[in-house]
Formats: structure tokens, sequence, C-alpha cells
């Protein structure tokens, strides 16, 4: 199935089908819960708080996407998911006085479409949504996996990984560069190119 | 003639390991689209390797929550305990907001084992009262019973910190809304049977609200607590969280009725209401202003058929 970013977001807005929106809930709830976790301590958010602010961008893209024809040239995705958490954010500390503080909202850092960190933690949300699919993929045949994972994500010596496999050290190798090109080329793919 | 370039692989293992040999070496320091190679590779290693340290991996594929259940689409868990767990979803095509409670002890696999219990759910669906979030839909998922309500937005009682305070003033009306809530549905023969502090919540525009009503449907078999027993429960765990400033004056009358009513309960919540309106202030009787303006009206009307008999005299 093609998961691409627009192509994903061009299907939740015409019909929901359940593996789209499990695919897309699960990318985008990690990068917010975990961009949210960055910056809660100084709003005193609990992690409900952060439950509850994730959801309510969640209900508003539901909303959204059903009426919304995501155009990249009017701004990336990514801006937009910025924009909508942050709004979201200040909707739920103002309902709730608890968490008013001196702290302003994160500003927007120019040419990044988001506040500091938006970028970086995006990213890393996608790759790590790219690492846990491919990992899942390869349950069945596990060595081409665990040979990157060793060699290449825990960099250990790719002999040792080699006899612990049972297989030469170059196959390893190969695993590892495989996998590697392979997780770039399915991030960039996720995220249109960075442009979506 | 140049050698030619080494294949990815070898290159990998010079980037993470140096583990290459010296032709191969001696190509890389000359070549640029090697060494162009190279650097992407070792920044993607770099880059990969504090993702996994720093953000570790993403919920797994195939998570233990659904992202959707019939028409409803789910954006989140509201709760998740032994005997049920809760999502806030919205309908797919009308977008209304409701939160769905998925009971995990009890299955019903066959039509003739649901019968009985859709029946029963036709009666919770005609629930209709200002502080109980109103049942929309009810279900199966893979046999589990689900209830669907319409979603309140505030703050779930059980997940208000210990040490966070709660006006009085607030606990008084709220406690007055959920012993008229439960009173209204005793009165209908429909205990609700399994009542917590994760069963209210403090809606937005003020009001408190039972947000779990049918909870005991999704349990059948399980025992039904009663409610006249814990809603005093609840009520004291809350006057707990009144700052020492504020406990006087009615607190201390409030706190003595839900001890008295949890070692005694009340034979229904219609009792503990009077005795909860009563100790909270809230009881003046309506009979009392009439009575009075009746009394006044016919002494002033009494007054004025003295004089004008005094004037026909």
């Amino acid at each position: 199935m093609d998961t691409t970013h627009l192509s994903l977001l061009e299907r939740l807005g015409s019909a929901q089908s359940q593996e789209d929106w499990d695919t897309f809930h699960r990318i985008y709830s990690h990068i917010l819960r975990s961009y949210l976790g960055g910056i809660a301590r100084t709003r005193r958010l609990q992690d409900a708080d952060i439950d509850e602010v994730v959801q309510n961008v969640f209900v508003n893209l539901v909303r959204t996407l059903g009426s919304h024809k995501h155009d990249p040239a009017r701004g990336r995705f990514r801006t937009w998911l910025y924009t909508l958490t942050m709004n979201a954010l200040a909707d739920h500390c103002e309902k709730n006085k608890r968490h008013e503080s001196n702290q302003p909202l994160p500003p927007e850092v120019p040419g990044t479409g988001g506040g500091p960190g938006w970028e970086d933690n995006y990213e890393q949300g996608l790759l790590s949504e790219v690492l846990a699919k491919m990992k899942a993929e390869h349950r069945d045949d596990p060595v081409p996996w665990r040979a990157f994972e060793e060699q290449y994500l825990k960099g250990r010596k790719a002999k040792e990984v080699a006899a612990e496999l049972g297989i030469s050290v170059a196959l390893v190798y190969q695993h590892a560069s495989r996998m590697g090109k392979e997780i770039v080329a399915r991030s960039r793919a996720i995220d249109g190119g960075g442009n979506a | 003639m140049s050698e030619p370039c080494p294949p990815i692989d070898v290159l990998y293992a010079l980037a993470s390991e140096d583990e290459a040999s010296q032709e191969v070496r001696q190509h890389v320091a000359t070549c640029d689209v090697c060494q162009k190679q190279l650097a992407e590779i070792e920044s993607q290693t770099t880059t990969m390797r504090q993702v996994v340290a720093a953000v570790g991996p993403a919920p797994p594929v195939n998570s233990a929550h659904p992202t959707a259940i019939g028409k409803y689409v789910i954006v989140g868990v509201i709760g998740d305990d032994a005997d049920s767990v809760c999502y806030r979803g919205l309908h797919s095509l009308l977008h209304a907001e409701v939160s769905i409670l998925v009971g995990k002890k009890f299955k019903a696999a066959t039509p003739s084992e649901q019968e009985p219990l859709i029946s029963t759910a036709r009666v919770l669906l005609g629930v209709e009262q200002p502080n109980i979030a109103r049942v929309r839909d009810v279900g199966f998922l893979d046999g589990a019973p689900y209830i669907v309500h319409d979603y309140v937005t505030g703050r779930r009682m059980d997940k208000v910190p210990a040490d966070e305070p709660l006006a009085l003033a607030a606990i008084v009306r709220g406690g007055n809304e959920l012993l008229a809530a439960l009173e209204s549905l005793h009165r209908r023969g429909l205990p609700h049977g399994q009542l917590a502090l994760r069963s209210l919540v403090g809606a937005d525009d003020g009001r408190l609200l039972v947000v779990d009503l049918g909870r005991a449907w999704l349990a059948p078999r399980e025992p039904i607590r009663n409610d006249a027993l814990e809603a005093p429960l609840i009520l004291h765990q809350l006057l707990e969280h009144v700052v020492p400033v504020e406990r006087k004056g009615c607190w201390s009358s409030l706190t003595q009725v839900c001890r008295q009513a949890a070692a005694t309960p009340a034979p229904t919540p219609a009792i503990l209401w009077q005795q909860w309106r009563k100790a909270g202030g809230l009881a003046s009787s309506p009979m009392w202003p009439l009575i009075l303006a009746l009394t006044i009206g016919g002494a002033v009307m009494f007054f004025f058929m003295l004089i004008a008999l005094a004037f026909w005299l």
C-alpha cells in the first residue's frame, strides 16, 4: 500500500480506512507526544494533559481532513500540524488555569515551520516509525534485521555479529547497508521528500 | 585507468569500523563520489543511533488498542483498567464526539447471547437527565460489549491530583447533582451499579456528570454495587480536597453525612440526597416563602377590609 504522506492525507480526506487511520495516528501521536513531553515541564503539564492535547489535535484533524484538501504549495503539513498543536495547547492551558505560567508558547523558528526542536522531533518521529515498521516486517526472517540492529544501530563489531548470527562478515555489512538505505528512502517517502 | 568504486556495503564497513583494505582506502581518499557517499553514510548512522537512543522505538505497529470501533474513529485512550477501557472517538461521518467504554470481563459471541444485553441497552438509551452523559449506541467488539456516550469535555474526577484543592461550594453543588442523577436512575429502576470516582467528570460548563451509565451492563455477571453506599464514599473523597481554611460551616456536616451513610447506607439515594441538601444548606423548603406570602397578603387584605367596613358603617 502506498503510504506516502500526501497520498495518505488524501485518502484520509476522502474515506478513512482503518489501516490509513492506524498509520496516521501511530506516526503523529508519537511525534506530538514526544514534542509536548519536551515542553511539559515549563508549562506544568502532566501525562493526562498531554494525552488530552494530542486527542484534541486529532479531533481537529479528523474534522478538518474531511473538508480540507492539503495543498503543499500553500505550506507544509508539518507546519500546519505545529499550528494545530500549539492552538490546542493554548486552549488547554487557558481552560485549566493551573497550567498558566509566564512561559509563552514556543515561538516559531523562521524557516523550520515550527518551534525550537519541532523539525528535529518531526524527522526523528518519522524515522522511529519506519524503524518500528521494518522491525515488524522482519519478524519471520530476523537475520537481516538483527545484523542491521546489532552492527549498524548498536555499533557492535561485524565479526561478533557474524559469529552470533552464523553468517559471513560481508553479509552483515550487506544487510546493514541495504536496511540503512531502505530506511532513509522510506522515511523520505512518507514525508513526500520533506515538501509535504 | 582508475579503480572502480567499491560496493556500498564496503563503504558501510569503512564508515562503521574502518575495516577496509589498503586499496579501498586509497581509492576513497582520491574519489569525490565515494567520499560524499561515505560522509552521507556516517551522518545517517549517527542520526539513527541518536534516534534509537533518544526517542526510543515507536509504538508497536499492532497496538493493543483499536483505531476504529464500528463507525467511530478512535483518537485516544481516556482510561484503561482491569474492568474496561474507555476511548475517545468521533463518529466517522457526523464527527460527533463520543466516549466508548469497552468491557473486558464478559464476551457475548453469539446473537442469542447478545440479545438480552441489547434489550437492556434499549432502556439505557432512553435515559435523559442533565447530569448523566447520554447513552448513544451499543455494540460488540469481538464479542466484548461496548457502550457509546456523548463525550463530556472537562476533568475526570479520578485524575484530580490528591494535593489539588477543590472549592467547597463546587462540591456541595456537584454532590447535589450526583445524588439527583442517582435518584432519577433509581426511580426508573436502573441503578448505576459500578459507581466510582472515574464515573464523574466536572464539565467545562460547571456541571458534574456521570459519564459511564451502563458500566454494570458491560459485565452482567459481576456483582452490582450499592449506589447509596458508593456515593458517600466518593463525596467524602472529594471533600478531602477542600483546603483547611474552608473546612468550616457545612463542611463538617457534609463529612458527617458521608461517614454515617458509609457506615449505614441509606436505603435509596433519595434519602441521602435529602441529607446532603440539608447539611449543605440547600434544603430550604419551597413552601415557606409561599406560606409567608399568603400570611402577609391575608393580613393586608384583612386590614383593608376593616377600613372599608369602618367607612361603610
